[in-house]
């Protein structure tokens, strides 16, 4: 049970993780969802002891992270580059791993890596980008811990590995119930295999929830107004105008949708249409700053 | 066989409900067929495995798979739950009844209802 208690760290003096909180319990998994420079890759190498937070404090089963090392026997991190592996073959990296996680599973290890024909015996720079995704992801989940932290696990990857290193990683869950926080921008992925959605932006936490339950208190709608838009309502602070094409205004609501609907039937619009919600529409309303430019 | 459709508003859990009923009113599925294990559905479906599971919950609540302990999941066979099989039809009653309630405030009348009828009736038996 990872539990993180309003932890802060700044980086050459600018604010990078801002009083963050949240818990993660058995056999869950958690998307981490943020634009680039969001503070995701802070956030999961503060977690791990990597950095250290000047404030506040991340506890496994109870205990620090930061007092106590042997909790991060229990955590490991896949990094989005593996290439500090670079010069080990996939057995030396085991060897490494097992120096610091001595439940290693060298078993499981070996008959995955025949599994998936990876080479035991070549060194990990000449695998191809898959290839080294794929290891890294062996390794991982051979360490036999409970919550492994992913950073962008699928990024760049052909659709086939991506589905290998995906299946793999359900049928590991069903069988150990390990849990995973998994950072990536892969939305439509992520919707299939996270139960909870923990959303970060400028180092704030923005939500957390499941990803079904943030769409469905967004509704999204078209208007064409009868002349003139309403600035005063369309800068109201639940909607949000994602799209403008001459007259027709495509806007997201939340939460007091009723009473937001009717205020805009009053204007009696030319074209007032709900369609339907996609996950780019609540990374969306929930990541975009509010001085960006809407096409 | 199943699919998942991003884009459906419906959430994943009941799209997998609605595909397996749709299975087996096809023939594609029929009773005392073995079905995929939580983990083997959730690695081809890439979906959580706590999502397929509360998915085969909810077909095994209305009777329409049985977990066999140490044996697996199967099809049931149409009467293994005929009290479940009542509430079923009640709620199907319910639904059916909410559906033209709405086709009237559209204006659709019975010739329409009864072309989809039609319509549907032969997609499914496909």
């Amino acid at each position: 049970m990872l539990s993180v208690n309003s932890i802060s760290k700044r980086i050459d003096g600018e604010p990078v993780l801002r009083n963050i909180s949240f818990d993660l319990g058995p056999g869950r998994i958690a998307a981490l969802i943020g634009r680039n420079g969001a503070g995701k890759t802070t956030l999961l190498r503060t977690l791990i002891g990597i950095l250290d937070p000047d404030q506040g404090e991340i506890t496994w089963k109870g205990l620090s992270v930061q007092a106590f090392p042997q909790t991060r026997q229990e955590i490991v991190y896949v990094p989005d580059s593996l290439s500090m592996l670079n010069s080990y073959t996939a057995l030396e990296c085991a060897k490494l791993y097992r120096l610091s996680y001595p439940g290693f599973d060298e078993v499981h290890f070996s008959t995955q890596l025949r599994r998936f024909n990876l080479p035991e015996g070549k060194k990990i720079r000449s695998f191809s980008k898959g290839m080294k995704a794929l290891v890294g992801i062996l390794l991982a989940f051979s360490a036999r811990a409970n919550l492994i932290l992913l950073d962008e696990p699928t990024n760049g990857l052909d659709p086939i590995i991506r589905k290998q290193i995906l299946s793999y990683m359900m049928e590991e869950v069903s069988e150990s119930g390990v849990s995973l926080l998994i950072s990536s921008h892969q939305l439509h992925e992520l919707e299939r295999i996270s139960d909870t959605v923990i959303m970060i932006r400028e180092g704030q936490l923005a939500s957390i929830s499941s990803l079904d339950g943030a769409k469905q208190t967004l509704h999204k709608l078209q208007i064409v107004f009868n002349g003139e838009a309403p600035a005063d309502l369309l800068n109201l602070p639940h909607i949000r105008v994602v799209q403008h094409i001459v007259r027709v205004y495509t806007l997201l609501l939340q939460d007091d949708t009723q009473e937001i609907l009717h205020l805009l039937e009053e204007q009696k619009p030319l074209l007032l249409e709900q369609i339907s919600i996609e996950l780019d529409d609540v990374f969306d309303y929930h990541l975009r700053g509010d001085d960006e430019y809407v096409s | 066989m199943l699919k998942i459709n991003e884009r459906s508003e419906a959430p994943i859990y009941e799209q997998i409900v609605q595909g397996m009923k749709e299975l087996i009113l096809k023939g594609a599925l029929q009773p005392g067929d073995k079905l995929p294990s939580v983990r083997e559905m959730s690695a081809t479906l890439l979906v959580n495995p706590n999502t397929v599971a509360k998915a085969y919950q909810e077909l095994e609540r209305y009777g329409i798979i049985q977990t066999l302990r140490g044996k697996g999941t199967f099809v049931a066979e149409t009467s293994a739950a005929p009290g479940m099989e009542k509430e079923r039809l009640e709620r199907l009653r319910h639904s059916f009844h909410q559906l033209l309630v709405e086709a009237g405030f559209l204006g659709i009348g019975p010739e329409q209802l009864q072309a989809w009828i039609d319509e549907f009736h032969k997609e499914i038996k496909e």
